[in-house]
């Protein structure tokens, strides 16, 4: 995405709330929630390439993280979403160790998975931070005294961070860093071969996505206001598959395209309960059948601005 | 003692269960290159085509009409999914099974709900076969140990007895070589998939019984056989049918553990307590563990022997 339309957006959404219902605001907010953690997952699917499936589990380290700093440190809310960055981060850099030692394809794919199952099952044992499958409550947020306590108030709140982790995360792509990943995805023999250290960028990559998907969980965390392990399984791992695999893989424009249409497209099958899941899955099989690089490749057709090709390969 | 035997043998058959989803999968897997999530939807499917069909036709038509559903679901979701997918890489593929899954998951829940179903043991196999220790062993466990040796015994002969098996033996390792041999190696790709579909499907049939036909079979099963064949290794059998023991085995008896960590950590002068920050995980007993035993076994096999127990190659 050119640079004058991604500053655009959100200057665009900044009247939005005074349209919606609070219900609708909610939605919008979940929306934007989604996207970082649809850039995160897209760093190491997308644009590194390899299959992680841990991304669940980076969002249940920061949703967490943040919760129970609130609860039992009692801090405050925007206190809490840099150590949630950096918890999430952590598990992305212990989510890289078995890509490091040479794990590829599907064998990364379940070892990932495993470790996300494995953080859901501590949520639901480590009852005394946890409170165990029934959950915890979050206390209201607050932002430097200003209390978050209605959907329009922490939509700002939310639309600030998701604009700072967009522009960071495009500057990382732009950067030598993205084109290493591009260089990792392409060929990881001929980029080692070429000087690129590649275990330090496969760390890095992990650890920046889990970061960001950090922060996507302690937002998530105030957005719903309970937290419960149910919140962290598989279909949680579908729905943001289905965000980047929607969106298009490698794609920033990507990321935020499906995490809009991956939130709003169940709202329609709304009274029908289940239905979403069938939602994810039509979405997901409909566009790797018929759009295998995702809603985005239709934009950059519709006008150049929105090809990204400093990193989408 | 007396837990022990019957262990072994509920173990015998479980890893019995296992092999036949796995057998399926690891030749897909080795075959094709796809990782199929669906394979173990097409085992829940197998179970609810066998309960409806035995509602109309009774249990013994359905052992044979519910698997070949199956083989022919697997045969549409190659031929019209995966072949069309397949030129845009591994990660299209894996996902678009994966999507599968949701889509099958949701169908099978709107179509007959979330509750479990009242799909039993047929009468006629509903008796105790013989006791050990005042324990009876039913029937039905038996008649799933011949069913699944009978068809250890038919994959054996198909694949080392039958020209089509050499074929599917040669296309397991070269798969572009056979097709230069003049082998029409996308149908062969066919033939197995729906092959693994059908195995698949009777496992459902004789499962959904011995264990309980509902909405999550699915989920329960998926993430253990992908254990197996990849804790077995890419393009063997035989390495897929010792992990399926084994982790039928381990299953089996991680449930019967009251040992925990923390107990484990005794002998080592560490006591610790249950009020400790990490004393609630660690006192936790290995039966309550018993699920994540496979995932951990499987950690370590990839640790230290990447390509599995007998696998011949690494991806």
């Amino acid at each position: 995405m050119s640079r004058r339309l991604f500053w655009l957006l959100p200057l665009a959404l900044l009247p939005v709330p005074l349209l919606l219902n609070p219900y609708q605001q909610y939605v919008l907010n979940t929306a934007l929630l989604y996207v970082p953690v649809g850039i995160g997952f897209n760093l190491v699917v997308g644009n590194l390439g390899l299959l992680a499936f841990s991304n669940v589990a980076y969002f249940g380290l920061g949703a967490y993280t943040s919760g129970v700093m609130m609860v039992q440190l009692g801090m405050p809310w925007w206190l809490t979403v840099i150590p949630a960055a950096l918890v999430g981060g952590i598990g992305g850099a212990i989510a890289s160790i078995p890509a490091l030692r040479g794990v590829r394809l599907f064998y990364l794919a379940i070892m990932t998975l495993a470790f996300g199952e494995l953080m859901r099952w501590t949520y639901i044992r480590w009852e005394a931070l946890t409170g165990g499958s029934m959950g915890m409550a979050v206390p209201t947020a607050t932002l430097f005294g200003w209390a978050l306590d209605t959907d329009r108030r922490r939509f700002y709140a939310f639309l600030a961070l998701v604009v700072l982790l967009v522009a960071i995360t495009d500057r990382l792509l732009r950067s030598r860093f993205g084109r290493a990943f591009l260089a990792i995805k392409d060929n990881e023999i001929a980029a080692a071969a070429m000087g690129i250290p590649t275990d330090r960028y496969i760390v890095l990559a992990f650890a920046w996505g889990g970061a960001v998907v950090g922060v996507g969980g302690a937002m998530f965390a105030i957005s719903v206001g309970h937290l419960t392990p149910v919140s962290f399984d598989l279909t949680e791992l579908i729905r943001q598959f289905a965000i980047i695999m929607v969106g298009g893989l490698a794609s920033l424009t990507g990321a935020i395209i499906g995490a809009v249409i991956v939130t709003v497209a169940p709202q329609v099958f709304i009274s029908f309960p289940g239905f979403d899941e069938l939602v994810f899955g039509l979405l997901i099989v409909l566009v790797i059948l018929f759009l295998p690089r995702g809603l985005a490749s239709l934009l950059a057709r519709v006008h150049p601005a929105f090809v990204e090709r400093y990193y989408r390969g | 003692m007396q837990i022990g035997l019957i262990s072994l043998l509920d173990g015998l058959v479980y890893g019995m269960l296992l092999f036949m989803l796995a057998s399926g999968l690891t030749l897909i897997l080795s075959m094709m290159g796809v990782l199929n999530f669906a394979h173990a939807s097409v085992y829940m499917l197998g179970a609810y085509f066998a309960y409806e069909l035995s509602r109309w036709v009774g249990f013994w038509p359905a052992l044979i009409i519910a698997p070949l559903l199956c083989g022919a679901i697997g045969a549409a979701i190659e031929v019209w999914g995966l072949r069309r997918v397949h030129h845009n890489g591994h990660i299209a593929e894996l996902l678009f099974t994966f999507g599968l899954v949701f889509i099958i998951g949701r169908a099978v829940q709107m179509a007959w709900g979330m509750l479990p179903m009242p799909y039993r043991v047929p009468a006629s196999l509903d008796f105790p076969l013989f006791s050990l220790y005042g324990e009876n062993f039913p029937a039905y466990r038996g008649f799933m140990l011949l069913i699944s040796a009978l068809m250890l015994l038919t994959i054996w002969l198909l694949l080392k007895k039958t020209r089509i098996g050499l074929i599917i033996q040669a296309a397991l390792t070269h798969p572009s070589m056979v097709s230069a041999l003049g082998h029409d190696v996308p149908s062969v790709f066919t033939i197995v998939f729906a092959g693994g579909s059908l195995l698949a499907g009777l496992a459902g049939v004789i499962a959904g019984n011995y264990l309980t036909t509902e909405s999550s079979m699915a989920d329960a099963m998926g993430p253990i056989v992908f254990v197996v064949v990849i804790f077995g290794g890419l393009g063997s059998l035989a390495g897929c049918f010792i992990a399926s023991i084994l982790m039928g085995m381990v299953q089996t008896f991680s449930v019967v553990m009251e040992w925990s960590f923390a107990d484990m950590l005794r002998p080592l002068g560490i006591s610790v307590s249950a009020d400790d920050l990490l004393g609630e995980i660690l006192t936790i007993s290995i039966s309550r563990i018993g699920p994540l035993v496979p995932y951990v076994l499987l950690i370590v096999i990839l640790l230290f022997r990447p390509r599995g127990l007998m696998g011949t190659r690494e991806t």
